[in-house]
């Protein structure tokens, strides 16, 4: 197997109030790895994905098959590097098709017309997500969940090697999130596609991920396969939770249950 | 395939829509029957006095009314794109007033002071046209954004700054105010044949321009990270849609004064009717932009003779209420 992404020493501080975002951070991906990364609001996922997209002034190094990625012209970069994120909110009301299609964009010729080529991507993307029948219909007339599908949809129209999900799930039910995080692991097994995801569910990480990367504070507190990252001691530093950790005997998965406590029960039954 | 057929639709009544615009020359203070304004403009024997009516006073004129119209429409349109706001435009950025501002400055010093100003008009006219938009824009912003309510006021206090300022230059410089509303509310009149090809020439490059950056605008209808994310260098595209937009506005205000709410509505009817796809929305809102100034300014012209009522008027009639309505939806979808 071989890098395809190794961030070094990166660091970053906001531009106004010169607070450290990101200290020295430093992590390698291997190609066809799924990596999630997990920690607290506001200690620096999203600002690490957002370098990694050179959209930030970073200090350090992040390589990209061995170019430093501030280095790469950006629709180079878009051709190798695919985002979803949270949310798709387009002002104007748009196809879902005309949505998926705006993934080809680094590829198309100036006027933006697509090639047969170009349209069996997203043809093929259409497929992947099983969302075909989604095609004519207007974007906003779509339910939540089905708007971030169309949106993985266009990702994946863009026919990126890596593949950064900055809390792509925050807004789905369960079942959604799962029909999307099994779409994305299928890719990774058909076109050794590599994944970097920042993820607000704990356990939604541990049962999508090769690794995982903790963050606190924006530094690396530890990095591992989910079953050696996820402990209560792990959750009570960074997290200040108070959580139990159980592994799940069928799958091997490792989840987090929040504890609420004999206290917190006695005080409900004695209120009865 | 349905966005195909959008499109198929569109070049489909294109020429329908440019037989009427061609139509409007039979109206005036002289009545030219259609077919022989057909006939004279393919160079078929007519009537002399129908010949120099339809070749050298009006179609200048509806030729003009294409041209600004179409200009401001696609500007317009990629303002919008651009800000992620529907209800930016010149007018309401204020990039018209301060382009009315500037040539008059030009033209005042010329009358006063150094004649050979006049030919500095365009420069005038485009570098507070900049002016304009810049202040629009830092007034406006708050993080990064440029929310509806601020846009639209502090683009109502450009407008009326430059506006004031229109108006002062106008007295002081040539000591009345008549000529205050042909810039102030805009018109076609006095177009020439030199104007048709100056307008003519930078709205088809412009057209060309901002068509070849459709899919750019595409991409940044979701934001300008996501454009970026899909390898759009955003901070060079709004550079050059601020220069390009403010520059094609310049042209069309030293040619016909500010004429308001062509480039907020246009494109919005051309949405609706062809989908948002800038791919064919921009060609789209430059026809339609066209074609309504021209159908504008033949009631401006007609209705109500032997006065002219000005272009802006009319505009801003039929403009005003279609702007309360996006206004309002969007404050509804908000």
């Amino acid at each position: 197997m071989s890098k395809i992404l190794e961030v070094e020493k990166l660091s970053y501080a906001y531009p106004k109030s010169n607070r450290m975002a990101l200290e020295f951070v430093s992590f390698q991906i291997e190609e066809g790895e799924i990596v999630g990364i997990i920690g607290p609001n506001g200690s620096g996922k999203t600002t690490l994905i957002k370098s990694i997209l050179a959209v930030n002034d970073y200090k350090g190094s992040i390589r990209l098959y061995d170019h430093e990625i501030k280095n790469i012209p950006r629709r180079e970069l878009s051709k190798i590097v695919g985002v979803v994120a949270q949310e798709f909110i387009p002002i104007y009301d748009m196809k879902a098709s005309e949505i998926v299609e705006m993934g080809r964009t680094p590829y198309t010729n100036i006027f933006g017309d697509l090639s047969k080529d170009d349209r069996e991507y997203v043809d093929s993307a259409f497929k992947a997500l099983n969302i075909s029948h989604l095609k004519d219909r207007m974007f906003y007339s779509l339910s939540g969940g089905e708007r971030q599908i169309v949106y993985t949809a266009k990702t994946f129209a863009q026919n990126s090697k890596l593949f950064l999900l900055d809390e792509a799930t925050v807004h789905l039910d369960i079942g959604n999130a799962q029909h999307l995080l099994l779409k994305i692991k299928e890719r990774v097994s058909e076109f050794k596609t590599t994944v970097l995801a920042t993820f607000h569910d704990i356990n939604q990480a541990s049962a999508f991920s090769d690794r995982i990367i903790v963050m606190k504070s924006g530094k690396i507190y530890s990095i591992g396969k989910p079953a050696e990252v996820l402990t209560e001691k792990m959750i009570k530093d960074v997290y200040a939770a108070d959580c139990n950790v159980i592994e799940d005997p069928a799958s091997g998965v490792v989840n987090v249950f929040m504890n609420m406590g004999e206290k917190r029960l006695t005080s409900v039954n004695s209120s009865l | 395939m349905k966005e195909v057929k959008r499109g198929r639709i569109f070049w489909m009544i294109l020429p329908f829509i440019l037989i009427f615009i061609l139509a409007n020359i039979a109206f005036g203070p002289v009545y030219v029957p259609v077919l022989d304004v057909f006939k004279a403009l393919l160079g078929m024997h007519v009537p002399s006095t129908y010949k120099i009516i339809v070749l050298q006073l009006r179609l200048p004129r509806i030729l003009l009314g294409l041209g600004v119209g179409a200009a401001l429409s696609m500007t317009g349109n990629t303002f919008q794109a651009m800000l992620k706001n529907p209800l930016a435009d010149p007018y309401i950025l204020g990039v018209s007033s301060g382009a009315a501002f500037g040539a008059i400055l030009a033209n005042v010093i010329a009358q006063l002071y150094y004649p050979y100003f006049v030919f500095y008009m365009w420069i005038f006219a485009f570098a507070f046209g900049l002016l304009a938009t810049a202040i629009t824009y830092f007034v406006s912003r708050r993080g990064g954004k440029l929310p509806t309510t601020e846009l639209i006021l502090s683009g109502v206090i450009v407008n009326l700054m430059f506006g004031a300022g229109v108006t002062f230059l106008i007295v002081y410089g040539w000591r009345d105010v008549q000529i205050t509303s042909f810039w102030l509310l805009g018109s076609l009149s006095g177009a020439g044949w030199h104007d048709v090809i100056l307008v003519g020439l930078v709205s088809i490059a412009t057209g060309v321009f901002f068509t070849s950056i459709s899919k750019y605008l595409n991409a940044m209808v979701a934001g300008e990270e996501e454009a970026m994310f899909l390898g759009v260098n955003v901070e060079l595209l709004k550079l050059l849609i601020f220069v390009v937009g403010t520059l094609v506005t310049a042209v069309a205000v030293s040619t016909s004064g500010i004429i308001g709410f062509v480039g907020l509505i246009m494109p919005h009817i051309s949405r609706r009717i062809f989908g948002a796809d800038h791919r064919i929305s921009m060609p789209a809102s430059a026809i339609l932009g066209g074609t309504f100034l021209v159908a504008c300014d033949t009631v401006a012209r007609t209705a109500f003779t032997p006065a002219e009522m000005p272009i802006g008027t009319i505009t801003a009639l039929i403009g005003a209420p279609i702007f309360i309505y996006i206004l309002r939806r969007r404050i509804q979808n908000v």
